[in-house]
């Protein structure tokens, strides 16, 4: 999900105009009759309150029209004076006409294009693929394509109509709403500020537009102007849980854990206050807080497999294995089509050394969902984990598993990074670098990636990028530690030992 | 929300895999063992037995108290060495020791022991003028005014020692006119005599733990760099300040000058630096210094031949796990585990974690054997003291590591992790494999919380034994019992244009089709110093070809030498022509 309550921006179509209306003047793509630049030219004249002048071109069209009933471009003209009418089904019935003797009138795919978009007539993706073929740079039809594709919740492609269309959005706050938060869903919080931010300038009032944008800047690193604007909004569980994690990265610890805590008790039957709020724990080593948290989530949510399995996550963690093996089964039992719970096991198993048991459990779930990207990967860890050495066959399926990964999920960075490292040892130091780089663009944090390309280039004696990558990783392992050290610094303690 | 359920994941994934292990104050990657293959069934003709009570190492070494441990201080420990400072041609023994915050047991000292040449040892400290209480970290030995008779360097918490042999057997104290004394309290950690810059005088490399005072270190548990497995330890070394290391240059008259600065030294982030390993890593012929470091990226000096220094480890492969993590780098192991004639580097870490074995390509460039080689089946103890040694032998060297926890408040709430453990073998069966040996002798099989060990023949029988640093206890003498024909080729090295204990020498010693490189080396293991003697398993070659470099770049092949003799070899007075 990426927006709050539901996603209401579903909900409505953000608007615009095709350029029918403006688009004559000066083309000379058409033989247009002398009669029908002048009509034209007065749609585009016409405002809205001049239904009798439409009235009349529209009976000169009809008059056209009993002499050449099958011109296409008289048909088309009298779609748009139906239109102007208001009657958008006569005139979606004119444009269709002319399409049919004309199927790439460009007149007519507008009309046929904004009549359908309107109205949530599901031929419109025809109309606006078909005014693409023709007119790439249509701006306000990238504009609908990409509102149709945020609908679809298909946001790449949203990503790219909203970006082709940008000439047309700048009075559109919905359509800039949209395009922020798919640029947030894709991972681009940045330039989801961007457009977030002249959304909520069109539209101040404008909540959900304006939750998004705190989102988003937290998400970039901007806290505290993420925190200025959440402090605006009313404070329900979403906005709660969004201040905890602005608190928890700003190492307001307790402020962080009354945002959530109240979160929790705003929407108790919502599982991700607890993840966050035991994931702070954690973050500090309180794993005992962490349990109890999600104790309470646990009695408050039953069936959530979510919370079994990070509370087998914690007892694995402090090394009660009976007890997460418990709950990674539980949570399987609860949720047998999500993975956590195998995943879990595996996990668990494969602390306890026992990876071929590991191994049986991911390929059992993988026998299920053979398309899932990161159990592929999950089972090349494992398999690599089983044995590192380059000629045994293990490494061979790992490394297939690592190829169908990054082809099935493309920004999968560990499955890059460890088809990355398992390449450099295979001696293969060159692919190994392409397959890094990949993971270095999607993370550019990885620590396994960045390592293992300081170390491909210095094999190739590609030497002053390797020192320049090299440099990168020293500020990396600085950066974390200081990070580390400041999180340490804080313990959280459960509330009767804190008090004592 | 969005954010938790990506955390979510990532936590599944972090918490349970191999991953940093956050909130604790020391680098552990969480990783579990590898499983056990299946036993080779060869056996190992090494045994091991501890004689340190016949033997008369009798005086415990003292490191804050046995059940708990408030400040790190008291919890890393120091070495030992073996060294021959009389010149008789029999190791004798030093071991160091720290002391209480409480104030130190009577009779709290470093030790020497002169060795009787009947397998028993005489308590010489007094006599020797070495009576010192204090927080002792490392020893080096090496004769640095090259006089014909070893000196000692001991770093300290505090202040470190150069004690020069008087040749009589007794040292005195010359920090001061060696001009080594420190403005500030330090805590010397690692040191390594080295003759950087090959002008055949012993020069000095020194890292520095961390910035440490009683004052102002947090206690145990006040936060999470204070916790381990959720238990309340002593603090560190996460959270504290570093501490820069420094290189002090001999000038040839008994005096040093601190050259950090201009040699590079002190540019470099300096991590939390423990030992303190010099060697030709890039086979140039001039000298490199690695340093283990705890918790943070290790660190590999590479000698640029002009009196400065360029830090290349993380370049290098040297500095991190394969997953680009840093590991609790303690002690370090030297040689040449593929017999391929390049110095490999076997570095042990804390529990949770493997050791790592790095593999030398010869220029310089290391890459993360450990998996391949077998080594990560054992992940249960914090490892210290380690060799690269041939303990049977057989012609490969094997690995050997002491191990003990350094947080003695954890066992009783986990029993997973004793404070005392076992030692730890694992023989080479070549082609860069290894195997645990779970059983060889009472020696091994032993639990301490031990620290430095150092490498040496001590009885001259041709086989290496191992001296060990175990904290509140006397050390343990483990003598190698070895059974077998194989033979074996000892070499004690005298330089004249180098620096007269041939510190930096190398070693190429082919026997049967084998070919294996060793170096004469001041510091390795955990803060302590082998046997300088060099230690050839033969397998049942009877003869061995040499081919020495001498840091003074003069080089000298002999030919078929007799095996099972201890070998002494000069340095020739006239350079020979480059080969």
């Amino acid at each position: 999900m990426i927006c709050r309550g539901g996603c209401d921006l579903f909900a409505a179509h953000s608007t615009f105009s095709l350029p029918a209306y403006n688009r004559v003047q000066g083309r000379s793509l058409f033989l247009i009759s002398t009669l029908l630049i002048t009509l034209f030219a007065q749609f585009a004249g016409l405002d809205q309150q001049s239904n009798v002048e439409a009235q009349r071109l529209l009976e000169q069209i009809e008059l056209g029209l009993k002499q050449q009933p099958s011109n296409p471009r008289l048909l088309a003209a009298r779609g748009l004076a139906l239109e102007r009418l208001n009657r958008d089904r006569d005139a979606l019935q004119s444009f269709e006409e002319s399409l049919a003797i004309s199927p790439k009138f460009l007149i007519a795919l507008e009309g046929a294009a904004d009549i359908t978009y309107r109205t949530h007539d599901p031929k419109t993706s025809n109309y606006l693929s078909r005014i693409l073929q023709q007119d790439p740079q249509n701006a306000a039809a990238h504009g609908m394509a990409g509102t149709l594709a945020f609908e679809e919740h298909d946001c790449p492609a949203a990503n790219q109509h909203f970006a082709a269309a940008e000439s047309a959005l700048s009075d559109n706050p919905l359509a800039l709403a949209q395009w922020g938060e798919c640029l947030l869903a894709d991972d681009e919080p940045h330039l989801a500020t961007k457009r977030l931010g002249q959304s909520l300038r069109l539209r101040p009032q404008d909540k959900r537009v304006s939750y998004d944008l705190a989102l988003a800047l937290h998400l970039d690193q901007h806290d505290e102007e993420a925190l200025e604007i959440t402090k605006t909004l009313d404070a329900d569980s979403a906005v709660l849980n969004l201040l905890g994690s602005i608190y928890a990265s700003q190492d307001k610890v307790a402020d962080a854990i009354v945002a959530f805590r109240k979160a929790t008790e705003l929407d108790p039957k919502n599982e991700e206050n607890y993840i966050d709020l035991a994931s702070l724990c954690l973050d500090h080593q309180s794993f005992e807080v962490a349990a109890d948290v999600v104790n309470v989530g646990i009695a408050n949510i039953p069936d959530s497999a979510a919370l079994y399995t990070l509370r087998g996550a914690i007892a694995a963690q402090t090394s009660n294995v009976e007890q997460a093996a418990a709950d990674f089964e539980r949570a399987n039992r609860l949720k047998p089509d999500a993975s956590y719970g195998d995943v879990g096991l595996s996990l668990l198993l494969g602390q306890q050394s026992q990876i071929d048991e590991a191994i049986a459990v991911i390929r059992s779930r993988l026998e299920r969902a053979p398309n899932d990207a990161k159990l592929n990967f999950l089972l090349a860890d494992l398999l690599v984990r089983k044995s590192d050495d380059p000629q045994q066959s293990g490494q061979h399926e790992a490394q297939r598993l690592l190829v169908k990964a990054v082809g099935l999920q493309p920004d999968l960075a560990n499955a890059h990074a460890a088809l990355g490292k398992l390449l450099l040892k295979s001696g293969q130091a060159d692919l190994a670098i392409k397959e890094l780089k990949v993971a270095l663009e999607k993370d550019p944090n990885d620590r396994v990636a960045l390592n293992q390309y300081v170390l491909a280039l210095n094999r190739l004696h590609r030497t002053a990028e390797a020192r320049a990558a090299a440099e990168r990783l020293r500020d990396l392992l600085s950066e974390d530690r200081r990070a580390e050290v400041r999180k340490n610094r804080i313990r959280i303690m459960r509330p009767s030992a804190a008090t004592q | 929300m969005m954010i938790s359920r990506r955390k979510f994941l990532a936590f599944l994934a972090t918490s349970l895999a191999a991953s940093r292990s956050h909130g604790q104050g020391v680098a552990s990657r969480n990783v579990p063992a590898q499983p056990r293959g299946k036993p080779s069934g060869i056996p190992f003709l090494a045994r091991f037995t501890d004689i340190t009570r016949t033997a008369g190492l009798r005086y415990p070494t003292i490191y804050g108290p046995t059940d708990h441990k408030d400040y790190i201080i008291e919890t890393v420990g120091c070495g030992c060495a073996f060294l021959d400072y009389d010149n008789d041609g029999w190791v004798d023994v030093v071991v160091l020791s720290g002391s209480r915050v409480s104030g130190a047991p009577e009779g709290t000292s470093n030790r020497l022991y002169k060795n009787n040449r009947d397998g028993t040892f005489t308590d010489v400290t007094e006599r020797a003028g070495l009576l010192r209480t204090g927080w002792a970290s490392a020893v080096t030995v090496g004769d640095y005014n090259n006089d014909g008779f070893d000196d000692l360097f001991i770093t300290s918490y505090g202040q470190n020692t150069l004690y020069r042999n008087n040749g009589d057997g007794t040292f005195s104290d010359v920090t001061k006119q060696a001009g080594l004394l420190d403005s500030q309290v330090r805590w010397g950690a690692g040191c390594s005599f080295v003759d950087y810059n090959l002008d055949g005088h012993l020069d000095l490399f020194v890292s520095n733990y961390l910035e440490f005072d009683f004052a102002h270190t947090r206690k145990p548990g006040e936060d999470s760099n204070c916790q381990w497995k959720s238990v309340p330890v002593n603090c560190g070394p996460r959270g504290l300040p570093f501490s820069r290391h420094s290189l002090y240059r001999n000038n040839g008259d008994g005096t040093f000058t601190e050259v950090s600065e201009q040699a590079g030294i002190a540019r470099v982030a300096p991590g939390y630096g423990m030992t303190v390993v010099a060697a030709d890593f890039d086979n140039d012929g001039w000298p490199d210094v690695y340093i283990a470091c705890d918790s943070t990226p290790s660190l590999l000096f590479r000698n640029k031949h002009d009196g400065t220094f360029e830090e290349v480890a993380l370049l290098c492969g040297a500095a991190l796990s394969q997953d680009g993590m840093e590991q609790a780098g303690m002690g370090v192991g030297i040689g040449d585990v593929t017999l391929n004639g390049r110095l490999d580097i076997f570095k042990t870490h804390f529990a949770d974690d493997t050791n790592i074995l790095y593999l030398n390509d010869g220029q310089g460039n290391f890459e993360d054997h450990t998996i391949q080689s077998g080594l990560g089946v054992e992940t249960r103890f914090v490892g210290w003291g380690a060799g690269i040694v041939d303990l049977d032998n057989d012609g490969n060297p094997d690995l050997f590591f002491v191990t003990g926890n350094v947080y003695p408040e954890v066992e009783s709430k986990v029993p997973a992790y004793p404070f005392k453990t076992p030692r730890v073998i694992f023989r080479n069966l070549g082609g860069a494999k290894f195997e645990e040996l779970l059983d060889a002798g009472p020696g091994i099989s032993e639990v301490h919380a031990s620290r430095g060990c150092a490498f040496g023949d001590f009885d001259n029988d041709g086989d290496v034994d191992v001296l060990i640093v175990n904290l509140n206890e006397p050390p343990s003498l483990l003598r190698n019992d070895l059974k077998g024909n194989n033979h074996w080729l000892k070499l004690k090295l005298v330089g004249s244009r180098s620096n007269r204990t041939a510190i930096g020498a190398r070693v190429t010693c082919s026997y049967g089709k084998k070919r294996q490189a060793q170096e004469v080396i001041a510091q390795s293991s955990f803060y302590s110093c082998n046997d300088q003697r060099l230690h050839f398993g033969l397998g049942n070659a009877a003869t061995a070809n040499l081919d020495i470099r001498w840091p003074s770049g003069t080089k000298q092949s002999i030919a078929n030498v007799k095996a099972d003799q201890i070998l002494t070899v000069r340095e020739p007075t006239a350079r020979s022509k480059p080969e």
